[in-house]
């Protein structure tokens, strides 16, 4: 286990590398002057040469990619061109307002998701099923963005029954969080179902049922545990879409956290802090595709020999 | 061939797919001819569906929102089909060329692959638009080159699949040169996956570029692009949800008619794609 891991964490730095690679380029190759668009079009040339040199612009590129480099690793992402401010310092501050909303997703897709998808498999062929499969196919294609302003207009205007937009306590964090969930909803349903009709075809369900255990028993202790597992790799890769969908939901309702903060960011044209959001994403995604892999080798001793085999 | 063929047209929900993409295609290749959606009228500000002649209404400019739904139509099939054909291409280069020749080629590449992975999608794509000037071309060339990594790990496991046949040692044995083999071959036989994984990415295209535009970073106003629409409406929620329900609801239907396709596809070739 401990050979796994290290192996794992090893595998990660190239592609942390890159990561910090490809965030660098994309802001290096932008057309235009940075200087510039930082003090907007009033200015003279003796101030422009003097924060040319206090960012360091004035270096090789070579140079300033190992000064960019260094100062990632440092946890220094660079300033704000319109606030002055340090990205990083302003990320901690919205990080938790976005695992919030992440967070309030996950509690609504995952649980509903599987149920539905184990409902659906259990009822296969009737007409039930064929009902679910319509709604989650309809939840899978349907813009994050569409379903939040849909809520907002039923469920915030025309009932009343939560506040359309905004930020506070709990009462404001159901909606977006529905907006955000409906998308992995659908998707966990859609698998789980087919998890467990796989899952319901193996032998041991028909053994259980053979020795006479209850069908609940044998539907909830051997079917559903064994379509957890792989589960968790797809709950997981769906996080990386919460961040995504994230920048939609938090600027549709108003919402503190990262995306709108890089959303914000790019409207402005504030380079180090889209660049920083980018890279500070991408890393987290990285961070938790690891953890999960992880997890996921310590419960299937499979998945851990086998990458250990390649 | 003829229960395949069979297979995909006698499923209902794949028809209903196929009927949803029938409208669609003759809606944009319509689009090129509605020259009056830009036309606005400030008497007719804001009408609700079915009100003097406007059957889903107008928006605040009172530009009329079915004629608007019309070329944006176009507008989307145009993005997706060009995005993923981009993505669709790097995706088969790359993925051939780390399947076929392996060692640090394939490592290489996969490398890459892992780190364009690992970029959250539409912040990337956001970033990039972003940086280079908003528009439809940049819009389309962004979503093409951020999104072949899926396509790329297919191909890759295809020509690994098929590198121990036997159809293909004997091409080598043959003396066929490297690019024979390659698109002569291997390509031939990877068609299935193919098909499924673009109908499949052309949906996700439309989505992607109906978000960039919801956000003002894709299709610049004034031509009508179902992303935009909404995003135009959502200031007039209270009082004509229509402008932002309507384009949203084209969307879904889109991208439904395309992911049904795509899943009878699926089934009817049984292809099985990786997680």
């Amino acid at each position: 286990m401990i050979n796994f891991i290290i192996r794992r964490i090893l595998q990660a730095i190239p592609v942390i590398w890159g990561v910090m690679t490809i965030s660098f380029l994309l802001m290096n190759v932008a057309p235009g002057d940075p200087v510039r668009a930082m003090v907007g079009d009033y200015y003279d040339d003796s101030t422009l040469e003097t924060l040319r040199e206090e960012m360091g612009l004035n270096e090789s590129l070579g140079m300033q990619y190992v000064n960019f480099i260094s100062n990632v690793c440092k946890g220094n992402l660079g300033k704000s061109f319109m606030t002055q401010r340090f990205v990083i310092e302003d990320l901690k501050q919205k990080v938790p307002f976005t695992l919030q909303l992440a967070l309030g997703a996950m509690l609504i897709a995952v649980p509903m998701g599987i149920l539905l998808g184990v409902f659906a498999a259990i009822n296969r062929g009737k007409l039930i099923d064929r009902i679910l499969i319509i709604i989650s196919l309809a939840g899978v294609s349907a813009p994050v963005f569409w379903v939040a302003l849909l809520l907002i207009l039923i469920v915030g205007i025309q009932l009343q029954w939560l506040p359309p937009t905004g930020f506070g306590g709990i009462k404001f964090l159901i909606l977006p969080a529905i907006a955000l969930g409906t998308r992995s909803m659908a998707m966990l349903a859609r698998t789980s179902r087919a998890y467990m009709l796989d899952v319901l075809k193996e032998d041991y369900i028909r053994t259980a049922l053979a020795k006479g255990l209850s069908q609940r028993v044998v539907l909830f202790k051997h079917g559903l545990r064994n379509v957890l597992i792989p589960l968790i790799t797809i709950v997981a890769a769906d996080f990386g879409s919460y961040l995504s969908g994230a920048v939609l939901t938090e600027s549709i309702f108003g919402w503190p956290g990262v995306g709108r903060f890089a959303l914000n960011a790019i409207m402005k044209r504030d380079f180090p802090v889209i660049q920083g959001t980018v890279l500070f994403m991408a890393l987290i995604f990285v961070l938790i595709n690891i953890i999960v892999d992880i997890c996921y080798a310590w419960v299937d001793p499979r998945v851990r020999e086998k990458m250990i085999y390649e | 061939m003829n229960n395949m063929v069979n297979h995909f047209f006698k499923d209902r929900v794949t028809q209903l797919g196929l009927f949803l993409l029938l409208i669609l295609i003759i809606t944009a290749s319509v689009s090129n001819f509605v020259n009056s959606a830009n036309i606005q009228n400030l008497d007719n500000r804001l009408l609700s569906a079915g009100e003097s002649n406007h059957l889903l209404g107008t928006d605040h400019f009172g530009r009329d929102i079915l004629l608007r739904i019309i070329v944006g139509a176009g507008v989307s099939i145009k993005v997706g089909l060009l995005a993923s054909t981009i993505s669709l291409l790097l995706g088969i280069l790359l993925g051939l060329m780390a399947g076929y020749f392996g060692k640090w080629v394939d490592t290489l590449i996969m490398r890459f692959t892992d780190i364009m992975m690992a970029f959250p999608v539409l912040l990337f794509l956001i970033a990039i638009s972003a940086t280079f000037k908003p528009g439809i071309n940049t819009a389309m060339i962004a979503i093409g080159v951020v999104s072949w990594p899926p396509m790329a790990r297919l191909m890759r496991s295809q020509v690994l699949m098929l590198k121990s046949r036997e159809f293909i040692a004997s091409a080598e044995a043959l003396g066929f040169s490297h690019i024979r083999i390659l698109f002569f071959h291997i390509l031939p036989n990877c068609l299935a996956p193919i098909i499924v994984t673009f109908t499949l990415g052309f949906s996700g295209a439309i989505m992607a570029e109906a978000s960039l535009s919801f956000l003002g970073l894709g299709v610049q106003p004034p031509t009508p692009s179902w992303g935009s629409m909404i995003n135009e409406g959502k200031d007039f929620l209270r009082i004509a949800p229509g402008i932002s329900v309507y384009p949203g609801l084209a969307i879904a239907i889109t991208v439904l008619a395309f992911n049904l396709v795509g899943e009878g596809l699926r089934d009817a070739l049984d292809v099985k794609l990786e997680k």
